[in-house]
């Protein structure tokens, strides 16, 4: 009976030591606040990584610019396309180095030339409905994008016709609110159960992952290469990790407004090991590593 | 001698025994029968045990009781103490551990212990309810309101005692008749966003604001027409699409065929807007941390609970969807803060995240544990954060 307590005795203490040294496991390495010209970021929503470049790209919405950043968080540019751009909620940079903005209050789809100087504003429609843009991820040769007012992820091809629409099959489905790509798995962060549907988008699958613990306000979802899901909550001021089965592993992140803490977070972003965390309260990027 | 010692030690046992037992507490010189029995005597004083809720010489409670009062209610009534862990929602009175707000302890003419009649009971807390219609429902005019609603507790906000359409359709039984004014659609609405339960001025007891189409009776314009969802709605209301339009929008596609219907009735409502409920109720039923935060602060924004004195509904650019910044939207009230006050504005820069201080950055009106709504006390501890060579 002793012999068999202290093993569960050790083996409580295991987990618990698991538990606390993955907890600690990230820390906060660099924080990104400004652009190249000594301006502060103002409520920025979205980050994006161009992997043809490794740069860091950041909507900068507050400002009405884009800002970009080498790797290690040194600025590098600032771009506004001459003084056009309309609160930049999120942008992508396509294989022929394009970019495509959305610009909330014009609820526009932006598509920018870089090299003929040309902007071109685009509405988009989907069954009657007024298109309500929102995140944007590039899933050659589509665009991604996820829209509100359907709360579906629609694939637009170079023309902005829309050759498919992602949607669960589950009858109480009720919409996103984020997504992520990672191979041909389209993860699902549904609006306010926090339910995540992992779509494989070859074969059609689909599996519901139910996290262990209810949430508040799932904002943003992220999934590393142990298929860890990451599940940014902006009411609680936490990340929360769960395996791919949906237990909750640990959690970090906490209010307030010094480096590390958070105000409203809107998003989460793998960038190699590091997770970036986008947090419009406080007007930075904090830079998360082991 | 030996023989009448042993009786006066037997007697002054009894006697205790006797009192222990509560049987000595009623007495001419005492507790009157008369006066603390009037009616249906509760349990434990009609076995004459006082002792179950009393000591008989002294105690810390008042009463002499053994123990707070809620404590020894639930000694008894395990099963409601359980019961009410579990609830989602739970009446006032019993939330602050009142049981004798409503109950008598000892004894009532009225069913249950009540103080009163049921409705009287209710109505001595409930005085705004509305009470004259024109159409009223049965229950509610004869005063039987635990016919719908629960006094302890619910797993609905409204205490009713079970899932609203079961609950309606434990009396309506008649589903043909009712099938006939609803269509087959009867399972998948629910009956009270239309209908109000205890009355209204309407036929058919329905809520008083009826959205254009159904006043005029022109179902055809929502119900024979090829648009679906948001794009249903903007047929008529296509300049409310811009008001989504903003960083921060409450556009939630997929929770509703029609994602308007998530917060508005297409029907009819209490309000011009066809809300599906006060806006307190209807923000908490997503927001419910909101509510726990203000349950659990000792300091609270006044009208913290008229959310959309201060948040926009459909969109908005500022965080926590405020109707302007976190200075503006404060001293549309706070006139002389705007004026008087720690330097505040885009000028005054936070040295904690290169952001413009506003009244936000210091208070938090969703409730605090520190005066004023600060977010940390106000003595010291909120100030250092940025003044710390102070």
């Amino acid at each position: 009976m002793f012999r068999m307590s202290q093993k569960l005795l050790i083996l409580n203490l295991l987990v618990i030591l698991f538990l606390v040294s993955s907890a600690w496991s990230f820390k906060l390495k660099f924080s990104l606040e400004k652009g190249s010209d000594d301006i502060h970021l103002r409520q920025p929503f979205t980050a994006f990584f161009d992997q043809s470049n490794l740069r860091l790209y950041i909507a900068d919405t507050g400002n009405n610019r884009l800002v970009s950043y080498e790797l290690d968080g040194t600025p590098l540019k600032e771009f506004d396309a001459a003084g056009q751009l309309r609160g930049p909620i999120a942008m992508i940079r396509d294989d022929q180095g394009n970019l495509w903005v959305v610009e909330r209050p014009l609820n526009s789809l932006t598509f920018i030339d870089l090299k003929a100087h040309r902007l071109e504003r685009h509405q988009i429609i989907y069954q009657d409905n007024p298109v309500l843009i929102d995140r944007l991820i590039w899933w050659s040769p589509y665009l991604m994008l996820l829209d509100r007012t359907s709360g579906k992820v629609l694939a637009l091809d170079n023309n902005l016709n829309i050759k498919r629409v992602i949607t669960p099959e589950d009858p109480n489905f009720r919409g996103f609110i984020d997504f992520k790509i990672k191979g041909d798995i389209l993860w699902g962060l549904e609006n306010i159960t926090g339910r995540i549907f992992a779509i494989n988008l070859k074969n059609n699958q689909e599996n519901i992952i139910y996290p262990q613990i209810k949430m508040v306000l799932p904002i943003s979802i992220e999934i590393d290469n142990q298929e860890n899901l990451y599940i940014l909550d902006r009411d609680l001021k936490k990340v929360f990790v769960f395996d791919k089965n949906g237990h909750l592993r640990y959690s970090f992140l906490k209010e307030g407004f010094q480096p590390g803490q958070v105000r409203y977070p809107w998003q989460l972003l793998f960038v190699k090991s590091n997770l970036l965390v986008v947090d419009e309260g406080n007007g930075r990027v904090d830079v998360w590593g082991h | 001698m030996r023989r009448l010692w042993l009786l006066v030690i037997l007697a002054v046992l009894g006697l205790a025994l006797r009192v222990q037992a509560g049987q000595g507490c009623f007495g001419p010189k005492c507790h009157s029968r008369g006066k603390i029995i009037k009616g249906q005597p509760h349990q434990p004083v009609a076995s004459e045990q006082c002792d179950k809720c009393h000591f008989p010489h002294v105690s810390r409670y008042k009463y002499l009781l053994k123990a707070p009062q809620t404590e020894i209610c639930f000694s008894c009534h395990k099963k409601i103490k359980e019961d009410i862990s579990k609830a989602s929602f739970v009446h006032k009175p019993v939330a602050e551990k009142s049981c004798l707000r409503c109950h008598s302890p000892h004894s009532s003419t009225h069913k249950a212990l009540l103080k009163k009649d049921i409705k009287n009971m209710c109505f001595s807390c409930h005085k705004d309810l509305q009470t004259k219609f024109k159409y009223s429902h049965l229950p509610f005019t004869k005063g039987r309101c635990l016919s719908c609603h629960d006094p302890h507790f619910s797993q609905d906000r409204r205490l009713i005692k079970m899932e609203s359409n079961k609950l309606c359709f434990s009396c309506h039984k008649d589903r043909n008749k009712i099938a006939k004014i609803h269509g087959e659609n009867i399972n998948r609405v629910e009956c009270l966003s239309c209908h109000q339960p205890h009355g209204s001025n309407k036929k058919g007891i329905l809520r008083p604001i009826s959205h254009k189409p159904y006043a005029e009776k022109n179902c055809k314009v929502c119900h024979q027409t090829k648009k679906r969802g948001v794009a249903l709605c903007l047929q008529c209301h296509n300049k409310n699409i811009n008001s989504f339009e903003h960083f921060h929008n409450h556009l939630l596609g997929s929770c509703e065929e029609n994602a308007c219907l998530v917060c508005h009735n297409p029907h009819v409502g209490d309000t011009k807007d066809l809300l599906k409920d006060k806006p307190k109720y209807l923000c908490e039923s997503c927001h419910f941390q909101v509510k726990q935060q203000r349950a659990k602060s000792l300091y609270v924004h006044p009208k913290c609970d008229q959310c959309t004195n201060c948040h926009l509904t459909h969109g908005s650019d500022h965080p926590a969807m405020l109707i302007n910044g976190g200075n503006e939207t404060c001293v549309r009230c706070h006139k002389t803060q705007g004026k008087f006050t720690h330097p505040v504005g885009e000028k005054v820069i936070d040295p904690r995240n290169g952001q413009p201080i506003t009244c936000v950055t210091c208070h938090e009106p969703m409730g605090t544990n520190f005066k004023y709504n600060l977010r940390l006390s106000g003595e010291a501890t909120l100030c250092l954060e940025c003044h710390k060579n102070y």
